[in-house]
C-alpha cells in the first residue's frame, strides 16, 4: 500500500521494565497495525525515558500499559512531562485499571483508558480522532 | 523556513517535526534539501542490513556505545516493513538500543518503508540527510533485511556492514549478488551458537570469486553482539573503511552516491508523475478494459499506450499545469 500524500498515524507503546506481563500490549500492537497505523514499541526503566522517545519520534498518541499500581507514579510524570514540551500527543492507558481511578486519572490528562474486555475498534477509533 | 532553521541551530524537537513533515509529504522536500545542502557532508553515513533476526539492532545500540565513548554524536534511522495491505507498521528496533534513550548525543528515528522498494523508505535517504545537517557524526541506517534487494541503501551508505548469523550457510548460496557485491564489511552474530567457523569459511570463498570495483577487501568479524564480544573490532574495521574512502576517493565516492540518488529520484519522481496522469487517461482506461475482457495481451495494450501521442502530450500538459 503506497502510503504517499496520506497522514499515518503513529503511535507509541510503553510498558515499565518492571513489568512482565506484556500480553495486552503486544495484542494492541498488532491491532493497531493492522489498523494501518505506525507502531512504536519501547520499555522503559524511568519515565523520562517514554518523554524522550515521544519527542524524537514525533507520535500522535502515547499508550501506556500497567499490569498492577505503576499508574499511580508513572501516570501524572508522564502527563505532566508531556505538557512541559508542550506535545500535542494523545495520552491513553490500558492494562489493569479499577474503574475508582479512572477519574482521578482523566483528571491528570488521560484521555482514553482501555482494559480487558473492551472491544478493540474503541481503541482504534478513539485514536482515529487523531486526524479528525 | 523557521523549523529548518532551528533545526540547524541543534533544536532536536524541530529536526522531529521536520522529519514528520517529510514522511507526511506535508513540505516542499526539495526546498528543504536544498535548504540543508551546505549543511551536510560532515556526518558519516553506516547501513546495516541482514535478514530479520541477525542482531542488528543489538548491534547498532552496542556500537552506538562504542562511539559515544569515543567523543562522536549518532544519528540512528530504523526502517521496518509497511504492510503492503493496510499500510501498518510495526516498529520495534528500538526496544534493543533503550541504553540511549536519555542521551542527547544520539536521535533515534523509526520509519516504515511506506510504499518504498529495497527495503529502505523512499523518505528515509532524505532523514539521513537532515541528520547529517543536524550535525550527528555518525548516521547509521537499519533496514529491513531480507537480504538480496537491499541495493538502495547502498546508494546512501559510505560503509555498508552485512550481518549474518552462523547455519545461515544456505544463504550464501541465494545472496550471490545485490548485498554480497556491495558489502563493506561482514559481522557474523551469535557466534556462540556454534558453526561460525564454516560460515566465514563459506563467505571468504565466495568473497574470492566476486569482483569489486575497488581494491578493499571486506573483513569477516565474528562477534557476539549482546554481550558486546568484538563489537570494538566492527568499529575499527569502520574506521579502517573510513581511511581507505579518504585516502582513495572519498570525495568522488561521495559524489557519487549523490548521482545515484539523483537518478533514482528522477524514475521515482517521473514515475509518479506519469501514473497519476494515466489514471485519469482515457486512453489507458480503455485499454485497461480490453486487457480485462482478453480482447489484447497486456504487452501490445501497453505498446499502443506508449506509442500514443495523446499520452505524452497528456504527460507534457500535466507539467505545464504544475
Amino acid at each position: 500500500m503506497d502510503t504517499r500524500g496520506k497522514r499515518t498515524i503513529r503511535v507509541l507503546l510503553a510498558k515499565s521494565d518492571q513489568d512482565a506481563h506484556d500480553r495486552g500490549l503486544r495484542y494492541i500492537a498488532g491491532v493497531l497495525r493492522d489498523a494501518g497505523m505506525e507502531v512504536i514499541l519501547m520499555r522503559y526503566r524511568i519515565c523520562e525515558e517514554v518523554v524522550s522517545v515521544a519527542r524524537q519520534e514525533n507520535v500522535d498518541v502515547v499508550g501506556m500499559s500497567f499490569y498492577g499500581s505503576g499508574y499511580r507514579y508513572d501516570v501524572p510524570a508522564v502527563s505532566m512531562s508531556l505538557k512541559e514540551h508542550n506535545l500535542t500527543a494523545k495520552f491513553i492507558i490500558g492494562g489493569t485499571i479499577p474503574r475508582e481511578d479512572w477519574p482521578m486519572l482523566t483528571e491528570m490528562g488521560v484521555e482514553g483508558i482501555f482494559v480487558p474486555g473492551m472491544k478493540t475498534e474503541e481503541i482504534v477509533e478513539c485514536i482515529r480522532q487523531v486526524r479528525a | 523556513m523557521e523549523l529548518v532553521r532551528k533545526m540547524l541551530g541543534g533544536d532536536a524537537d524541530a529536526l522531529s517535526q521536520l522529519i514528520g513533515a517529510v514522511e507526511d509529504d506535508l513540505i516542499n522536500i526539495s526546498e528543504i534539501m536544498s535548504k540543508i545542502h551546505q549543511n551536510t557532508g560532515h556526518g558519516y553515513y553506516i547501513g546495516i542490513t541482514g535478514p530479520p533476526g541477525a542482531g542488528k539492532s543489538t548491534l547498532i545500540d552496542k556500537l552506538t556505545t562504542v562511539m559515544r565513548e569515543e567523543g562522536h554524536s549518532v544519528g540512528i534511522v530504523m526502517v521496518d516493513p509497511s504492510s503492503h495491505i493496510t499500510g501498518g507498521a510495526l516498529l520495534g528496533d528500538r526496544v534493543r538500543m533503550q541504553k540511549h534513550y536519555l542521551d542527547e548525543g544520539v536521535f533515534m528515528r523509526s520509519m516504515g518503508t511506506r510504499g518504498g522498494v529495497g527495503g529502505l523508505s523512499r523518505k528515509a535517504r532524505a532523514v539521513v540527510r537532515l541528520l547529517d545537517a543536524f550535525k550527528k557524526d555518525f548516521i547509521l541506517v537499519e533496514t529491513t533485511g531480507v537480504g538480496q534487494v537491499e541495493t538502495d541503501i547502498c546508494d546512501i551508505s559510505d560503509t555498508n556492514i552485512l550481518v549474518l548469523v552462523p547455519n545461515a550457510g544456505d544463504v550464501i548460496q541465494a545472496m550471490k549478488a545485490g548485498i554480497m557485491e556491495t558489502a563493506d564489511i561482514f559481522v557474523i552474530n551469535k557466534t556462540d551458537l556454534g558453526n561460525a567457523d564454516n560460515l566465514a569459511v563459506d563467505l571468504s570463498l565466495a568473497l574470492e570469486q566476486q569482483k569489486r570495483r575497488d581494491n578493499w577487501i571486506p573483513p569477516i568479524i565474528d562477534v557476539q553482539a549482546s554481550n558486546s564480544l568484538r563489537v570494538q573490532q566492527v568499529y575499527e574495521a569502520i574506521q579502517l573503511h573510513r581511511k581507505f574512502l579518504d585516502e582513495g576517493l572519498f570525495l568522488q565516492h561521495r559524489r557519487r552516491k549523490g548521482v545515484e540518488d539523483f537518478k533514482k529520484l528522477v524514475r521515482e519522481e517521473l514515475l509518479d508523475r506519469f501514473v497519476t496522469v494515466l489514471k485519469n487517461n482515457q486512453k489507458f482506461k480503455t485499454n485497461l478494459d480490453r486487457v480485462e475482457r482478453g480482447e489484447i495481451d497486456p504487452y501490445s495494450a501497453c505498446a499502443e499506450i506508449l506509442n500514443s501521442v495523446e499520452t505524452w502530450e497528456a504527460l507534457r500538459n500535466s507539467f505545464s499545469n504544475k
